[in-house]
């Protein structure tokens, strides 16, 4: 009859043991959405919806055009909606880096990366709000290691003025 | 009774847990990563020309190894110096090989072995294992244990031994391979 409670106990503390080595080894993060995306259009309306990413402190992702062609470039996607023209992304100019021992700069980008994208609401399909989902795809660096591509996903709002 | 299981089974979990947390800062610091000495991991992969190349066939020769992948600018960085450096050392009892992962072997032809014009072996790690297999425990634990190993140089003695191993995530990249064929050099010096 003792036995059970202890055994009890040593099956709780195997199970949990691996649950805390997980709760410490987190992911590296790269790249996070400054804030949802977000634009108002009335119908027949075009903007530009500015998609901002915080690139964090001390890396660099790949610009959008790359000078050497075995390098990933930067890209931004979204699915198609209907009622909705969403146009080519936009980039800002790229940075040049310098990366010890690499002869010609690499264009990337840092810090905070804003793209404009050109939204025009064609037909509001009877919706308020339009929820489309995005996807970012880039290759991470910091001054000394280059990372595997990742991809971001995120949803962008287009809300209908009334 | 249940009660000091109970506190003992916690004292062990917190011991573990900051045990976690300890082992992982003392990886970030490069000084700490030491696997020079100890046996290099045993491998078989394909070559470009679907041949299998293993460890064994290196027995008894110099190796030196570079784990890349066709995307990383300091592999291509070094892919040139690491032609001269299997020229320069061919007679000599060494060999080169790149070790590249995740890739499909027609990217990894056109645009490692052939954009750079390689003599030596490009062997295709296509799940990242054998990358894994020389990562050291412990050190960089956010990232996957074959991406840690990303660009990394090390050299494998006639024994098997790893005699030389760097991580690229310093901040001192070695392109042309100065510190390896220093250490190559005494080496081979005291052979």
């Amino acid at each position: 009859m003792n036995y059970l409670p202890r055994n009890n106990i040593l099956i709780f503390y195997f199970l949990i043991l691996p649950f805390t080595a997980f709760a410490q080894v987190e992911e590296r993060r790269f790249v996070e959405l400054k804030s949802e995306p977000e634009l108002r259009l009335a119908p027949g309306e075009q903007n530009q919806l500015i998609v901002s990413f915080l690139i964090k402190e001390g890396y660099h992702i790949q610009a959008n055009r790359v000078k050497d062609e075995n390098l990933i470039p930067t890209k931004l996607s979204f699915e198609s909606a209907e009622g909705l023209r969403i146009g080519d992304p936009v980039y800002p100019q790229a940075d040049e880096f310098r990366m010890e021992g690499v002869k010609e700069p690499l264009a990337v980008f840092g810090d905070t990366l804003k793209i404009q994208l050109p939204v025009k609401l064609i037909n509001t399909m009877g919706k308020q709000r339009f929820l489309i989902k995005g996807q970012f795809y880039y290759q991470p660096c910091d001054a000394s290691k280059c990372y595997y591509p990742r991809e971001f996903d995120f949803n962008l709002s287009i809300r209908v003025k009334q | 009774m249940t009660l000091r299981i109970i506190s003992i089974s916690l004292v062990v979990l917190l011991f573990a847990s900051a045990g976690l947390v300890d082992n992982g800062a003392i990886a970030q610091g490069k000084e700490e990563v030491s696997v020079d000495g100890s046996s290099a991991p045993e491998f078989s992969l394909p070559d470009l020309k679907g041949e299998q190349v293993s460890s064994d066939d290196y027995k008894g020769k110099y190796v030196v190894i570079h784990i890349a992948t066709t995307w990383c600018p300091f592999c291509n960085a070094e892919a040139p110096h690491l032609e001269q450096l299997n020229q320069d050392y061919e007679d000599k009892n060494v060999k080169v090989l790149i070790i590249d992962v995740k890739e499909p072997k027609d990217l990894v032809k056109t645009k490692l072995k052939d954009r750079f014009n390689l003599s030596f072996p490009v062997l295709l790690d296509s799940d990242g294992s054998v990358a894994a297999s020389f990562a050291p425990e412990g050190v960089l634990p956010d990232l996957a244990r074959d991406e840690v190993m990303l660009a990394s140089n090390i050299l494998i003695d006639p024994d098997g031994k790893i005699q030389f191993f760097s991580l690229l995530d310093s901040q001192n990249f070695d392109a042309k391979l100065v510190d390896l064929k220093a250490k190559l050099d005494e080496l081979l010096a005291s052979e």
